[in-house]
């Protein structure tokens, strides 16, 4: 290796380093550069691809966000629109609420005619308290003095009591007569009331009922004591005929009570009976 | 002579760019790694300067190339770390880096000037060379006709006694 070999630094003051060319055989140089920069162009494919990828995942990731963005203010446009609908659905169903609570359904004319015929019905069937004018017919047993007097021995002894068919009887006549409304002893008497009798005291719908019977009538009170009292009637043969204590009373104001239940149709079935506005 | 090395870089280029189809870029290193590249360039045009003026030495060169690129990655880190940073938050920019941008770059610049001029030099040289060997080349026969008639010329001067 000749002088110029040694890797000083350019301050060396030999001259022969200063003249002798630094540079070594023609191997070795190239070499080095050779390889260095390879390796140099190797780095720098590396730091450009690299760079590259990088701004295009930078792009691809802003292209994203603007369409989130496009897609998020078109969901806000879409919700903003349903929940126009929806508020203008609730208004209408407010409103239907309000209609279906106020019950205009129906006119107020159709109301008045059903609530009219509900009246009338519930009156001539017993359900509602009926008070006006009428009799009252008050039916006793025979006093004791007429039980132990000389005509006793007359009559058949039956004929000292009250018997349910002389009620039945006193009732049948007071329809006849057109009665509005019954009661014995403030039993309301419907049409379907049982009046029996087991053995010495009388059940009226399934109840005793002792005597005196008091058989309270409303209507017309003139009609109702003619159409009793007549001669051959119920009341005329109870008062001729036996010792029964047997009164027939106008009265001027009268309060019959309300039957107390409806009664149940055990056999028979409603055949598509409506109600109807008449 | 300088096409040996160039074409060592188009290759090593190539293949690296072709080939690193699957790599994923870190976004943390890319800082780094973009200062040892510009670091890396300095030193191959430096080397190539200092071939031309016949001063290279090959250990100087790789051992350059070597520790000015991990030398500039270090301080551009150093200078991150020691907060030498402009701005705030996200679009900091650190000023370490400018500095090794702004210094290679100035080496960069140097170097390519030297080249420069001892490309233009060369090419003059050259040219000179060409025009030289020309006028000898038809100088020539002259001389020659001077030298083998000399006799003929009784200029005035040469006594021949």
């Amino acid at each position: 290796m000749n002088a110029s070999s040694s890797p000083l630094s350019p301050l060396s003051v030999s001259p022969s380093a200063s003249s002798a060319p630094r540079v070594r055989r023609g191997g070795p140089w190239i070499y080095s550069l050779t390889s260095v920069c390879f390796l140099f162009g190797g780095l720098l494919a590396a730091q450009l691809r690299g760079i590259q990828k990088m701004n295009d995942s930078r792009e691809n990731a802003q292209k994203a966000q603007i369409k989130e963005s496009q897609r998020a203010v078109l969901a806000r446009r879409q919700f903003a629109a349903e929940r126009q609908k929806s508020a203008a659905l609730q208004v209408q169903l407010a409103s239907l609420k309000t209609k279906l609570s106020t019950g205009t359904l129906t006119t107020k004319a159709q109301m008045d005619a059903l609530n009219a015929q509900l009246s009338q019905l519930q009156a001539v069937s017993g359900l509602t308290p009926v008070s006006g004018a009428g009799v009252v017919v008050i039916l006793d047993d025979a006093s004791p003095a007429a039980q132990s007097g000389p005509l006793a021995n007359a009559y058949n002894p039956q004929a000292l009591l009250v018997h349910d068919y002389d009620l039945q009887q006193i009732v049948n006549e007071l329809r006849n007569v057109r009665a509005d409304a019954i009661s014995i002893n403030g039993t309301r008497i419907t049409g379907y009331t049982p009046i029996r009798c087991a053995g010495n005291p009388i059940l009226i719908n399934w109840e005793t009922l002792t005597p005196p019977y008091r058989i309270e009538a409303v209507g017309d009170p003139a009609k109702l004591e003619k159409g009793l009292t007549y001669a051959g009637g119920i009341i005329d043969s109870l008062q001729r005929n036996t010792p029964l204590i047997v009164k027939v009373q106008r009265s001027a104001r009268l309060t019959l009570p309300a039957a107390e239940s409806l009664p149940r149709l055990r056999a028979s079935r409603l055949d598509g009976a409506r109600l109807s506005a008449r | 002579m300088i096409l040996l090395p160039l074409a060592a870089l188009i290759l090593g280029f190539v293949l690296v760019y072709m080939g690193a189809q699957g790599l994923t870029p870190d976004e943390t290193w890319a800082r780094y790694t973009a200062v040892a590249v510009l670091a890396g360039l300095d030193t191959v045009l430096g080397g190539v300067r200092a071939r031309l003026n016949d001063s290279f030495d090959d250990a100087v060169f790789v051992s350059g190339f070597f520790v000015n690129a991990l030398l500039a990655m270090g301080l551009v880190w150093l200078g991150e770390r020691l907060g030498l940073e402009a701005g705030v938050g996200d679009g900091r920019i650190s000023a370490m880096m400018i500095a090794a941008v702004v210094v290679f770059s100035t080496r960069i610049f140097n170097n390519l000037a030297a080249l420069r001029r001892h490309l233009i030099e060369s090419l003059e040289l050259r040219a000179q060379m060409r025009r030289q060997a020309r006028a000898e080349s038809q100088l020539l026969p002259v001389a020659s006709e001077r030298a083998t008639a000399p006799n003929s010329e009784t200029a005035a001067g040469a006594p021949r006694a």
